[in-house]
């Protein structure tokens, strides 16, 4: 069974977004139909068909702008398709990131026991698991700390606490992976997160989008180049990690 | 229809847990470290009270218990001056947010509801203590609750209209500062309401006039049925135009 399928997904944004619209000038150009603003769309996916069979380890590769955070977000239901259809059997949960949830006005402790809550786990359970993470990503001395007195590093590693334990107690079908082995840590953390993550995504339809291609090779069993707005596969391998 | 209805209680539960959460985490993040604290959110309405009670002195203003009249017209003009100000910058605010999670976006206009909602809190305390000191029935603040849900549908209502065009038009804020600012002297707040056309084309004033209506347990109750009405409208026209634009928001803030 596929756990997502995509046909002729197609989506296409504004050249120019017309947020940077002051007030009276956007009232003149509407009133003088001015071309001033301008409606042409720039195509980011094209006819773009995907399946992804239950339990595998899908990795996406490509420069910035071709698209990849695009696909995810209309995958995850953020963002809306133009045409085509988009199929998910399964619970998903979408991560990108681990800092985007931070705030750096509250200590460590605090965003650890915040953040989660916001997902709908329990308070009691987030109480519970908060300090044996905490320290064992090595945070649990500054657990008083603002997190803006915190080095990236440390940030870095704060956020993937509570990613990891969003994972976790979510227990999603289809996970999905944007960029999150990225941003500050150092090279045992990255190795530690990478470890982490592999042990609680067993079994789960996963999609990671990295620009780290050692990191897709090694960890997904199909790996895919987006280009000019299409998915073309790139590696297959039998002996990956599932 | 059972499901239906079970799954909109959900969806409102869900929705208000995690406002409540982000509510906390800007409530937590302002106040902690700060040295007046809560006490803060009362600094404002009380500087600019006695600021205005010492102002009578040089005009004619006919109204019995002029504090109250004067406190209570302050509080709810600057609860909806303030929600309606956090609530369109919070869209925009937030991109980050809203690009990056799958959670319901309108978390963020809600969660600003609820912060103004605590601060409210504090103010509603001062007007409690003037209604036992100047002898006004107090149960009458029971009634106000039940009004202040409409109060709080109308502010919100007005702010995500005012947060889906600020994603369009940058300057948005700068002419609602304005509007404000006119509507804070069209609005009887520190002077006697005398019915006037200006009075009723004011959706502010059936707000604040409602609302002492109910806490004084005097005047026209046509006023208050007016102002539920009003919120409940616009209620249905922010409705209408979120549903419209939803599924852009994550693409143009």
């Amino acid at each position: 069974m596929n756990a997502i399928e995509i046909e002729n997904l197609n989506k296409s944004f504004l050249r120019n977004l017309p947020q940077g619209m002051r007030c009276f000038n956007l009232i003149y150009c509407l009133l003088r139909n001015s071309q001033k603003i301008n409606t042409s769309k720039v195509p980011v996916l094209v006819d773009l068909n995907l399946s992804i069979e239950a339990g595998k380890i899908i990795g996406i590769k490509g420069p910035n702008g071709s698209g990849k955070s695009t696909l995810l977000r209309i995958i995850s239901g953020i963002y809306s398709s133009d045409s085509g259809k988009v199929k998910i059997n399964g619970t998903i949960l979408y991560i990108s990131g681990y800092s985007i949830l931070i705030n750096k006005g509250m200590t460590v402790l605090d965003n650890f026991l915040y953040v989660p809550l916001m997902y709908g786990i329990s308070d009691r359970s987030i109480r519970e698991s908060s300090l044996p993470i905490l320290e064992e990503v090595g945070l649990s001395e500054y657990l008083d700390r603002k997190t803006f007195t915190l080095s990236d590093g440390q940030r870095a590693r704060l956020g993937f606490a509570i990613s990891f334990f969003i994972i976790k107690s979510k227990n999603p079908e289809i996970l999905i992976l944007d960029e999150v082995f990225a941003g500050g840590g150092d090279d045992d953390f990255k190795k530690y997160s990478i470890a982490k993550i592999r042990q609680i995504i067993k079994g789960k339809t996963v999609l990671i989008v990295s620009h780290d291609r050692n990191l897709l090779e090694r960890e997904c069993s199909i790996f895919y180049k987006m280009n000019n707005g299409t998915l073309e596969p790139i590696h297959f391998s039998n002996n990956k990690l599932k | 229809m059972t499901k239906n209805i079970t799954f909109l209680y959900q969806y409102i539960v869900d929705l208000n847990r995690v406002a409540i959460v982000q509510a906390k985490r800007n409530f937590l993040v302002k106040n902690e470290g700060s040295l007046l604290g809560i006490f803060w959110y009362l600094l404002n309405p009380l500087v600019i009270f006695f600021v205005l009670l010492h102002v009578k002195q040089f005009v004619i203003v006919d109204v019995p218990i002029y504090p109250m009249y004067l406190f209570i017209g302050l509080v709810i003009f600057n609860f909806i001056k303030k929600c309606t100000g956090l609530i369109a910058n919070s869209l925009v605010g937030n991109a980050s947010f809203i690009k990056n999670t799958d959670l319901n976006n309108l978390v963020l206009p809600l969660s600003r509801l609820f912060e103004v909602i605590f601060s409210h809190i504090f103010e509603l305390s001062i007007i409690f203590c003037m209604m036992v000191y100047y002898h006004v029935n107090v149960l009458n603040i029971f009634l106000y609750l039940i009004f202040f849900i409409f109060i709080c549908i109308f502010a919100f209502s007005i702010g995500l209209i005012l947060a889906i065009i600020r994603m369009f038009v940058v300057d948005l804020m700068d002419i609602w500062g304005i509007v404000m600012h006119i509507y804070w002297f069209l609005t009887p707040i520190f002077y006697a309401s005398k019915g006037t056309l200006s009075n009723f084309i004011n959706p502010f004033y059936y707000f604040v006039e409602a609302s002492r209506i109910i806490l004084f347990g005097k005047g026209n109750p046509q006023i208050v049925l007016f102002a539920c009405l009003i919120s409940l409208i616009s209620a249905i026209i922010s409705g209408i135009i979120y549903c419209k634009v939803k599924r852009y928001i994550a693409e143009f803030v």
